[in-house]
């Protein structure tokens, strides 16, 4: 990038000068949202579809607390990752939703299963929809299960390292490519969901659903290993995804570890850890999710660390 | 700029006065949390929360400066949002352009150098430059939005001034 601000003065005029990248929503979708009063304001937060879009990650209610979160640095000092706590009143709007869709769960999960290869449905609960608006819409898929490491396209498997066993202590015993949902426009979402909702009305139906295709693009890779009594999960995400949604009630748990000049995050009650590879200036995040005994009670992150190192090629 | 009469004289029904704050501050707004996020997505998810915030203010009809306050709405708003973003971002400022969106990465007309240095300065710091800068308010305005007195609003924008000169220097020495 060739530096030709020299001045504050410069800088001034190029920032006057900046072309703003366009809205893709604009005034109209608030005027159609306020002039629907049974809905609350959250219908058009476009990063809650995001959010809801990374499935992988277990959504906990989140306390309030003096935190600001984490950032984890490479080796050049350049920021990787943020990890913040979820604001109060989003958590307690999370965990009403769902309280609200908790009756449906079986129904979902059959759904699930009768799914075809290669879509995905979004899951209106009219009550949540009411409440909370197009955050409360879900989405849910049933992407085909992996057998074998092997299934694996050999570019993924040499870029993480991945073999049929896991340091010679755990062998792979499962995982599943999760794929991405397609990229949605603000403005067809909102019709999607408002097309949903009046049929819903329509057949005086407590739910509604609608299938969808899913992209060729990959959201997350899960992966397990096992040796019968413990168990190693890795997820791993291609940083092109838009962002990752993580709430956490256990954000003091954390602890930031340093290895090698790569910054880890690490969960000692949970077992868990989080890093980001770089490779080939692409970014993926690793979640490490190790398993505990019910007698043991502390455990330090070395395990999991070994895990990181040979994924990182250590 | 619409004056506080033009605005009083609207037939000061809600409905009506909604449709004019949207249709004269909405793209106002949305640029100013640009310029504190720098994030068009963000932008938009924040310009749409102050609206809605500011619609469903009960004395909305006697708001004296809708500019201002609908500006102060969204300074609050961005401010938290940049402190307590519910979102794990592995996009860094300087990553942002390259996975996040990739229309804003082939954008020729997208100012990375500019989008560089904004980076490196507090939410609050580009705050203050956009109100100053980009709509060109005086001091005296600015203070009201960042509940500041003028003097210090004056303070803050030649600190972030010499702060800004700061990073340029640094980045040409760099460059060579």
């Amino acid at each position: 990038m060739k530096n030709n601000i020299k001045s504050f003065q410069d800088f001034e005029n190029r920032l006057k000068k900046e072309v703003v990248p366009k809205s893709s929503c604009d005034s109209i979708s608030i005027s159609k949202a306020l002039s629907r009063k049974r809905q609350q304001p959250t219908v058009i937060r476009k990063s809650v579809i995001i959010a809801f879009f990374t499935i992988f990650i277990t959504a906990t209610l989140a306390t309030a607390n003096e935190l600001t979160g984490w950032r984890l640095f490479d080796n050049e000092g350049k920021q990787l990752l943020t990890v913040d706590s979820m604001i109060e009143d989003e958590a307690e709007m999370y965990k009403d939703i769902r309280e609200i869709i908790a009756p449906y769960e079986t129904t979902i999960k059959d759904l699930k299963t009768a799914l075809p290869e290669g879509k995905f449905f979004y899951f209106l609960a009219v009550e949540a929809y009411e409440k909370y608006g197009m955050t409360s819409v879900y989405a849910y898929q049933n992407d085909p299960p992996l057998k074998n490491i092997n299934e694996l396209p050999v570019e993924i498997r040499e870029r993480f390292h991945l073999s049929e066993d896991l340091l010679g202590l755990n062998s792979f015993s499962g995982g599943v490519i999760i794929y991405k949902q397609p990229d949605m426009n603000l403005e067809e979402a909102i019709s999607r969901n408002e097309a949903m909702y009046v049929e819903a009305k329509k057949k005086k139906a407590p739910y509604i659903i609608r299938e969808e295709n899913l992209t060729t693009d990959i959201a997350s890779l899960n992966l397990t290993y096992n040796n019968g009594l413990e168990h190693v999960q890795i997820a791993i995400v291609p940083s092109t995804n838009n962002g990752l949604a993580i709430m956490s009630e256990t954000k003091q748990e954390y602890t930031k570890l340093v290895e090698k000049d790569i910054e880890f995050l690490f969960n000692q009650k949970i077992q868990e850890l989080y890093f980001v590879k770089e490779e080939e200036g692409q970014k993926y995040m690793i979640h490490i999710l190790g398993s505990k005994f019910l007698n043991e009670e502390k455990i330090g992150p070395e395990k999991l660390m070994t895990v990181a190192s040979k994924i990182l090629n250590w | 700029m619409h004056t506080k009469v033009f605005e009083h004289a609207l037939e000061n029904t809600r409905d009506e006065l909604i449709s004019y704050l949207l249709k004269e501050y909405y793209h106002k707004v949305y640029v100013y949390c640009f310029q504190i996020l720098r994030n068009a997505q963000d932008a938009e998810d924040a310009v749409q929360e102050v609206f809605i915030k500011a619609f469903q203010y009960k004395k909305l009809l006697n708001i004296e400066n809708y500019s201002a306050w609908l500006h102060k709405i969204a300074y609050h708003y961005c401010l938290n949002k940049a402190k307590r973003q519910s979102l794990i971002k592995f996009i860094s400022f300087e990553g942002r352009a390259n996975v996040q969106d990739l229309d804003y990465f082939y954008n020729p007309d997208i100012d990375l150098e500019l989008d560089e240095i904004m980076s490196k300065l507090k939410a609050k710091e580009r705050a203050l430059l956009a109100l100053r800068i980009i709509e060109d308010r005086d001091f005296a305005e600015v203070a009201l939005i960042l509940n500041i007195t003028p003097a210090t609003a004056r303070k803050r924008f030649e600190r972030v001034k010499v702060k800004v000169q700061k990073i340029i220097e640094r980045n040409n020495q760099n460059e060579k």
